[in-house]
């Protein structure tokens, strides 16, 4: 009789403390999903800041600095002899180009447009920047997005670097001779395709692997962490298409 | 004599721009200030015929700093200096009361001159960044659209509403490849060779307003 009872509570302990460790193990994956989706959002939001210090520094402080050379050398030249004169217009030309570039990896980094005017003028400052830069053929177009109406910071944020993520990656791989970037709000929706035509990729394999396609998974990391999605198509020879939508998260249009 | 004051707080800047100035022996430098509140007190001791002003100077920003002297009756002529390139930022400070308006990058081979012609009374916006106009809008555009077929004119909506191939042949129960192929057919009759041409004109016809039926 004391063995039965033995072996039942036994057993029951037994079960107990499976149960116990099981429950345990579940609630801890749990938390590890979310945690991650939290981890996500944090570097994105840390490489924001980053982004935004360097180019602050780029832009305000190294480039200033650089502008006060400038203004001594164009000082000097006044004073030296014609042969040498030619010489400093000559630095004078590099040292600004350096500037020029400065300023353009700044904006790159941190578009300072974007705060100031609107997801519209950044994007085309963005082209038009690749049109002069890399003399591919440039085209925006919007719809339903009114100037001066601005969305959540966010929102405006996300589109941008994705479309900027998009149009690096056609400068970079794909050997185009035209980009078209159309952004559309419409109702609560924020959509936009950025299509070139170049060369094209797998779309399949680019998603499937590490590696140079890294940036097309993070877009659409990025898309989805604000409820949204992306779509690539694409065919080697044909072109690429990247869609990509967003809630807009703010009023009507 | 040209009495010039500075207001700039970026100290290597500031330095350039005194080296620079002193090269002319018309031009003085009577005052300097690195920031906002200086700069306004200068501005009303009218003891500077030009003024360069940086826009971006801390403590009392540069567009209000110039309202405020405007206000007051200051007589310096001000140059305003700035990182900024736009035609926002241009009109901004010019209609705040600035007689001139140049950026940074380029202030070495243009200061001078536009102080020049500044204290003579010119008012002078540097030229600003090229913005491309969109391409114009091919004429005919409306004929064109009625040699498209019932299926192109779909493709073509669809197209330019932002769907995606596999969606639009998903929609019309067609492949892919079809979609594409219409697409084709379709962009040779409107003579569009990009996306953003055949949105353009899709806008242009109406076809993307929300009363319009992608089947239609």
């Amino acid at each position: 009789m004391l063995t039965v009872a033995a072996a039942i509570l036994a057993a029951l302990l037994i079960i107990g403390l499976l149960l116990l460790r099981f429950s345990g193990v579940r609630r801890e994956r749990q938390l590890s999903r979310l945690e991650i989706q939290r981890l996500r959002e944090h570097v994105i939001r840390v490489q924001e800041e980053e982004r935004s210090r360097f180019a602050h520094e780029l832009h305000d402080e190294a480039s200033q600095a650089i502008t006060g050379v400038l203004l001594a050398l164009r000082g000097l030249e006044e004073r030296v002899g014609a042969d040498v004169r030619v010489e400093v217009a000559r630095v004078r030309e590099q040292l600004r180009a350096v500037v020029t570039e400065l300023k353009r990896i700044a904006r790159g980094l941190h578009p300072g447009t974007l705060e100031d005017l609107g997801l519209v003028p950044a994007l085309q400052e963005l082209l038009d920047e690749v049109r002069d830069h890399h003399g591919l053929e440039v085209d925006l177009v919007s719809i339903g997005i009114d100037k001066g109406a601005r969305l959540p910071r966010p929102t405006e944020l996300a589109i941008y670097r994705i479309i900027q993520e998009s149009v690096a990656n056609v400068v970079r791989h794909a050997r185009a001779r035209s980009i078209s970037v159309i952004v559309e709000h419409r109702g609560a929706c924020l959509g936009a395709v950025v299509e070139d035509d170049g060369k094209g990729f797998d779309v399949e394999q680019a998603l499937g692997r590490e590696g140079p396609s890294v940036g097309l998974k993070f877009m659409r990391e990025r898309a989805a962490l604000l409820g949204g999605t992306l779509t690539a198509e694409s065919r080697p020879g044909g072109g690429t298409a990247i869609h990509f939508t967003l809630p807009s998260g703010g009023g009507q249009p | 004599m040209i009495r010039i004051a500075l207001a700039d707080d970026h100290t290597i800047l500031r330095a350039g721009l005194r080296l620079l100035i002193q090269q002319n022996p018309d031009m003085v430098i009577v005052a300097e200030g690195s920031d906002g509140h200086r700069a306004l007190e200068i501005l009303r001791s009218n003891i500077a015929d030009v003024f360069i002003l940086d826009l971006g100077i801390p403590g009392m920003d540069g567009i209000s700093v110039l309202r405020a002297a405007r206000r007051e009756g200051s007589r310096s002529r001000v140059v305003v200096l700035t990182i900024h390139d736009d035609p926002a930022h241009v009109s901004a400070a010019l209609t705040a009361g600035a007689a001139a308006y140049l950026v940074k990058d380029v202030a070495d081979t243009e200061l001078i001159s536009v102080i020049r012609s500044v204290h003579k009374g010119e008012v002078q916006a540097h030229r600003l960044a090229h913005r491309s106009p969109p391409p114009a809008a091919a004429p005919g555009l409306v004929d064109r659209l009625s040699t498209l077929s019932d299926r192109e004119r779909q493709v073509f909506q669809l197209v330019a509403r932002g769907f995606t191939n596999q969606d639009i042949g998903g929609q019309l129960g067609i492949s892919v490849k079809s979609v594409e192929t219409y697409r084709l057919r379709l962009c040779q009759k409107l003579g569009v060779r990009t996306r953003a041409q055949l949105v353009r004109h899709a806008l242009e016809l109406g076809l993307l307003d929300d009363s319009a039926d992608a089947g239609s």
